[in-house]
């Protein structure tokens, strides 16, 4: 018995030392890209204020660059382990799959940088993709649901910041009470029935592709490059990182430390309301339970793409590759047939170990 | 006769990677005495007291505790054996009582119930036998920082230390509850209880110490009894050369323009009032005044950091309501505050990040940042003064303390403001970085820039203004002008205590 499968035996191992050796190189070759990427960065030395310019410099800070490097890993990691994974139209699916965790993250950024907390989105994001679904339902317009759902965005994201600011309250209590609010009138609002019946050419934005770009997803990207540019380069995005870093030293600078504050609220509710929006094209349906625990999502992406819990660090391109990775985890999971039940707990180890790896490097450098 | 050693290190050496921190030091102390440890900053006085305490191990050398050879691995075990270290930061847990902070981590126990009664009665003998009028129950957020200092004293007494190190120790005192302290230390020290005292204050050293030790550059460079040396000798030892005094020329500022004017100024829900201020182009105005005289408050009433009840603001001589900070910037005016970790610098951002900060706005097209402006200003302020740090995308908080202090107030100099008012502009910096500071001061005065300054070291506002105003609870009791030589500091002290 034995005898007659060691052929086999030997074919299987000689397969695997192939998968390993191609892996190796593949990871050799990804690793000097990266040094090499690395190299230019430590040149023009990330993005900061007062610093030389440099090719890739606005796009990419340290903490970034790290967090490229795992996702790359990853990737390559996932290439070699499942072909599927390797197709244009998996890759294609991830990033539009995750369009809409990662549209809030980008709003969700500004809050965590300026030092805050909203956990309302999700609830925000159901509310506003209900409005548009009713306004598509009942009026037939798009446009106009497109309007509603980013009014709600911006008036959650309003109170959100008045509370906040003027009644003093922590920012986890007000927006966990807006979430719970926003959730009910949602559900309210149809009596929990669902919500369909839309012009069907939105799925097209939802699910569909443009000369073979998913459209959800080049929307989340070029807002995600505009996002990071207003946070990099604009007064108001460097007021965000000065509200984060120190927020006395921000108001004794001449900052208008409340105002900037509550702008950061009103662009989580926004994005928050494109994300709703994305959701309700990609199913065609609205339902008052939607998109929820997403606001977690959205901040496990900053966390993991170095959005520091206490204000002051980070980038949106960070919660880009955050998601990404969140993205990959799942669909990886996926692929290699891993139950469902445990995608959320490996979810949770790479939030752990992120964490881990930036805390060592940073205290690190401390010594 | 001569009194035995209580502590005994020998050729300590410490290196982080290839930077030499200590360089074969010997430092000892003998039993009962106030040993003053003296040295700008980066000298090394602080790696020195963490291996004496246990935080740090030492690359090489020895520790003898009363003759015999001793390794302490942490702070615990350095207490154990009696030597106890009271930090600048306070390290008390704000939301529990007084005696709950001197048990805490060895707290009374009958059974698996903490026995609070007895230990308040236990807190309590030991603070009345300490003359401290500081009751055991109190929560300790309540108390002022003096209190809190003495709740540390009695806790190392507690331990039965036999050498405690105090850190800093007056640095957020007051006049008053300063000579308390020095009381204190000539009570520990009666007992046979021996101190490390770090301090800035050169003062304090010839008011406490017994002797000094004098670190710079990982080195022992001086070691003296205090009777025997100045402080223009310390000064020199700390920073290795000798130091010429700032002194104000005197100038005449009746022709020069009226920047600023105060009338009538009173706080809102404060003890300011009645204030009544001109500062004239160029002119440096100093605010003398015990702690609690409301210097700091003036500061921020005029800045629009502290709400006014009435009173009225002129700028060149027009009054202009200036109710947030924002205004006050708008009109070119600076603030540097008294606590550049708590309200001055983001301390996670980065030099250049910091630095620019004020000026972001006017620097600015449509919201969006010039970026070869504010590239340009922030190489200006840290080539300008001497801010020392590897390039300005480094982190602000991983400066020296000196550094970090010239970047505060390097935020404002530029040359776009035009008034600029310090709180403590020296509080806690090393004497070189303290003359730097000083240069800074003086370059800018000689620019036309007006400024107030408020300081406890009445030196410095000797050295550095025009003319001194004294606050004495929340008003203005006497104001001199400064011509370089007639004034005398006791006169000062006088108008601010008497």
């Amino acid at each position: 018995m034995i005898l007659s499968r060691q052929p086999e035996l030997l074919k299987q191992t000689q397969l695997l030392f192939q998968r390993l050796y191609r892996a190796a190189v593949c990871m050799k070759t990804a690793a000097l890209t990266a040094f090499q990427i690395g190299k230019e960065f430590a040149m023009s030395s990330g993005n900061q204020l007062g610093k030389n310019s440099g090719v890739l410099k606005p796009i990419l800070k340290n903490r970034e660059f790290t967090i490229f490097i795992i996702l790359l890993f990853m990737m390559v990691v996932s290439a070699i382990v499942s072909p599927t994974f390797r197709s244009a139209g998996n890759i294609a699916n991830i990033f539009n799959q995750n369009a809409m965790y990662g549209l809030m993250a980008i709003g969700m950024s500004f809050v965590l940088i300026g030092g805050g907390m909203d956990l309302s989105i999700g609830s925000t994001s159901a509310l506003a993709g209900m409005v548009a679904a009713l306004m598509m339902r009942d009026f037939g317009s798009v446009g106009l649901g497109i309007l509603a759902a980013l009014l709600v965005g911006l008036v959650i994201g309003l109170v959100n910041g008045l509370i906040i600011i003027y009644l003093k309250l922590p920012p986890f209590i007000v927006t966990l009470g807006t979430m719970y609010i926003a959730r009910s009138v949602c559900l309210a609002m149809t009596k929990a029935h669902p919500v369909s019946g839309f012009p069907s050419w939105v799925v097209t934005v939802g699910i569909g592709k443009w000369h073979g770009i998913p459209i959800a997803a080049a929307i989340w990207i070029v807002l995600a490059v505009a996002m990071n540019w207003v946070l990099k380069r604009t007064k108001f995005g460097q007021y965000v990182y000065a509200l984060g870093g120190n927020e006395k030293a921000a108001w004794l600078s001449g900052i208008k430390t409340k105002t900037i504050r509550i702008f950061t609220y009103i662009l989580n509710g926004l994005f928050a309301s494109v994300a709703g929006l994305i959701v309700v094209y990609r199913l065609m349906i609205a339902t008052g339970d939607a998109n929820d625990g997403y606001e977690m999502i959205a901040i496990a992406a900053c966390v993991i793409g170095g959005v520091s819990m206490n204000g002051g660090r980070g980038s949106v391109i960070g919660s880009v590759f955050g998601a990404l990775i969140y993205g990959l985890i799942v669909n990886m999971l996926q692929l290699i047939g891993v139950s469902g039940f445990w995608q959320k707990a490996v979810i949770g180890a790479i939030i752990i170990i992120v964490s881990c790896i930036d805390s060592l490097s940073s205290s690190k450098k401390r010594q | 006769m001569e009194k035995t050693n209580i502590i005994q290190m020998r050729g300590i050496t410490k290196k982080f990677g290839p930077v030499t921190v200590l360089d074969n030091v010997n430092f000892s102390v003998r039993q009962g005495e106030v040993l003053a440890l003296m040295g700008a900053n980066g000298a090394g006085k602080s790696t020195l007291m963490k291996i004496l305490n246990g935080i740090y191990t030492p690359t090489s050398g020895s520790i003898e505790l009363k003759g015999l050879p001793v390794a302490f691995h942490d702070p615990i075990d350095a207490f154990r054996h009696g030597v106890s270290m009271i930090h600048q930061e306070l390290d008390l847990v704000e939301n529990l009582s007084v005696a709950e902070n001197i048990y805490l981590g060895r707290e009374l126990m009958t059974g698996v119930k903490v026995d609070r009664t007895a230990m308040y009665a236990e807190t309590q003998a030991l603070l009345d036998s300490l003359n401290f009028d500081i009751d055991a129950t109190a929560e300790v957020s309540h108390l002022t920082t003096a209190k809190k200092q003495m709740i540390l004293v009695a806790r190392t007494v507690s331990l039965s230390s036999e050498l405690i190190v105090m850190d800093e120790p007056t640095s957020a005192l007051s006049f008053s509850e300063t000579k308390a302290l020095f009381e204190i230390i000539r009570m520990l020290k009666e007992k046979g209880i021996s101190i490390i005292y770090i301090s800035h204050y050169l003062e304090e050293i010839f008011a406490v110490a017994d002797r000094v030790v004098v670190l710079r550059n990982g080195q022992v460079v001086a070691e003296s009894d205090t009777k025997d040396c100045d402080e223009q000798r310390l000064v020199e030892w700390m920073i290795g050369h000798a130091v010429e005094r700032h002194k104000v020329k005197q100038k005449d500022f009746s022709a020069s323009p009226e920047v600023l004017r105060l009338e009538a100024l009173n706080q809102k829900a404060g003890y300011v009032r009645g204030i009544d201020l001109t500062l004239r182009e160029g002119e440096v105005v100093g605010l003398a005044g015990v702690v609690g005289a409301g210097r700091t408050e003036l500061l921020r009433m005029i800045y629009g950091a502290e709400e006014l009840e009435s009173g009225t603001v002129y700028l060149d001589e027009t009054p202009c309501k200036i109710d947030t900070p924002k205004i006050a910037v708008g009109h070119r005016m600076g603030f540097v505050p008294e606590d550049r970790k708590l309200e001055g610098l983001a301390l996670i951002r980065s030099v250049g990040d910091n630095l620019a900060l004020p000026e972001l706005d006017i620097r600015s097209k449509a919201g969006v940042i010039d970026r070869s402006s504010v590239k340009a200003l922030i190489d200006k302020i840290v080539n300008g003064f001497h801010i020392k740090c590897t390039s300005p995308a480094q982190l602000i908080g991983d400066l020296s303390g000196g550094n970090q202090q010239k970047a505060a107030i390097g935020k404002w100099l530029s040359g776009h403001f035009r008034i600029i008012l310090f709180d403590q502009p020296t509080r806690g910096v090393d004497v070189g970085s303290k003359s730097e500071i000083y240069d800074m001061i003086n370059e800018l005065a000689d620019k036309k820039v007006s400024m107030i300054i408020a300081s406890d070291e009445i030196e410095e506002l000797m050295d550095l203004c025009d003319r001194i105003v004294v606050l004495k609870k929340g008003q203005i009791v006497h104001e001199f002008i400064n011509d370089g030589t007639s004034l005398s500091k006791t006169e000062i002290l006088e108008k601010m205590v008497g």
